[in-house]
């Protein structure tokens, strides 16, 4: 997931809620909010709260946006005010901070050895699962698709790099991954309800 | 309609999209895409060994709902670095501001102060009032001493359209050199014509086939609203870069055609 400081959609994304546009605000929630419920599900152990914790950061970042002014990435700056809102939200309830908090690429790649995410048996199995079924999905694709999003995903590579790969225009690779992603989402949609 | 949508946010989410096609997406955003764009993220996670382990989980009802008490933001764009150029509408501005001011002085002195069937007014050039008050009007040779006696005659009327001329000379002769630049263009076209209009930049690229014209102005002297249209094979985009207003035409996907026009920069030494 693109959340460096080189994610220029975030960043254009923020910028379209500071002109007034709530909508943008709801693509950054949906993109994050996976990773975000994760990283507070290490600080605040029950699920619920957990889920309400993560609400109520995304409420207090968009009452901060006007003061955000990229100079972190918009996921860095969110992050910063998850883990704050989970702490505070401990010392609220009278329980004490864990003394080590997440990183940033802790956050990003889920192997802190002090701080667990909740996981179930259960959790764990569905993401395996989901991890499976998007990988078979994957390979069912035909060539090209899976050429082009496996370039994109993987490899990281502009859709006018993928072009050149592909010897096609940088239209037509727009259309394959679309279509390849769709065709990955069929496998997905069922499993997020 | 959604499978463009989805298509514009599938794009959006690899930082392929420009920021008028987002507006529109925005704009056009339903809940079935929306849901979408979230699965997409879900799915790269996924592909990438990161996937959440509830992916079911979504709260951003929740947060839109509690938002909808909210106030909207209202803030400006940030306008990017100071460069010379961007003076240029000001400039602009105060030598029309001028000869708007000097007609007006001119209406209201013949009209209170020239009597009713006068014969044969006086003439007299009257000084333009500079629109900013630390500039000093300029002028060749000697001060001329106009008799206070004469300052209330006639006035010699400068019709508001040679105003067009005035900033074409100034454009003309201090703005020759090379400005703007597209910053991206599709494999095989390079830039065969340069020309500078009164108010614009303008340069043609093209791939021996099909010629695409891009136009760089002040966002403030903009003969069209930003926005999109088609006329046969040819794409007309026009869009807000920064202070100044972008428009590329020519027979190429409206996807090119905008991307192009957002990467339009000043140029590099």
């Amino acid at each position: 997931m693109s959340t460096g400081s080189d994610a220029p959609t975030d960043k254009q994304l923020v910028e379209r809620v500071q002109q007034g546009d709530k909508r943008a605000f709801d693509l950054l929630v949906k993109k994050y909010q996976h990773k975000i419920i994760g990283l507070i599900g290490r600080y605040v152990y029950d699920h619920h709260e957990a889920m309400d914790v993560s609400q109520e950061a995304f409420i207090k970042a968009y009452r901060a946006l006007p003061n955000f002014r990229g100079e972190s990435a918009f996921y860095t700056w969110m992050y910063r005010i998850a883990i704050n809102t989970a702490k505070n939200h401990l010392v609220s309830k009278g329980r004490r901070p864990p003394d080590v908090d997440v990183t940033v690429d802790d956050a990003q790649y889920h192997d802190h050895a002090v701080l667990h995410e909740i996981e179930t048996p259960e959790n764990h199995l569905l993401k395996q699962e989901l991890e499976k079924m998007v990988y078979q999905a994957m390979d069912r694709l035909p060539e090209d698709l899976r050429m082009a999003l496996t370039l994109r995903e993987f490899e990281g590579m502009s859709y006018e790099d993928i072009a050149q790969v592909m010897d096609c225009p940088v239209g037509t690779v727009r259309s394959r991954i679309f279509r390849a992603r769709e065709a990955v989402d069929k496998v997905v949609a069922p499993m997020m309800g | 309609m959604s499978d463009r949508i989805k298509q514009s946010l599938s794009a959006l989410m690899d930082d392929e999209a420009g920021e008028f096609e987002l507006r529109k997406t925005l704009e056009q955003l339903d809940s079935t895409s929306a849901q979408a764009w979230s699965r997409y993220h879900v799915a790269r996670s996924a592909l990438k060994g990161d996937a959440p382990s509830q992916p079911q989980l979504d709260i951003s009802a929740a947060v839109m709902a509690e938002l909808e008490q909210e106030p909207s933001y209202q803030m400006t764009p940030q306008k990017p670095a100071s460069s010379r150029f961007q003076w240029r509408p000001l400039g602009s501005v105060a030598i029309a501001a001028s000869v708007t001011m000097m007609i007006i002085f001119g209406a209201q002195t013949y009209q209170s102060e020239t009597p009713m069937g006068s014969a044969q007014p006086q003439i007299v050039l009257a000084a333009p009032t500079p629109a900013n008050p630390n500039l000093l009007p300029a002028q060749y040779g000697e001060r001329a001493v106009v008799a206070p006696s004469l300052q209330q005659a006639d006035v010699i009327r400068l019709s508001s359209s040679m105003s067009y001329y005035i900033d074409q000379h100034h454009a003309l002769t201090s703005q020759r050199s090379r400005q703007w630049q597209a910053g991206w263009l599709p494999k095989g076209f390079k830039e065969v014509e340069h020309d500078r209009l009164s108010d614009s930049e303008v340069i043609l690229y093209s791939n021996n086939r099909t010629t695409i014209s891009v136009s760089v102005q002040p966002y403030t002297t903009k003969k069209a609203s930003p926005g999109t249209t088609q006329s046969g094979e040819t794409v007309a985009v026009g869009k807000q870069v920064g202070d100044q207003f972008v428009t590329v035409v020519g027979d190429v996907p409206f996807m090119l055609a905008d991307r192009i026009a957002s990467s339009v920069a000043l140029r590099t030494p």
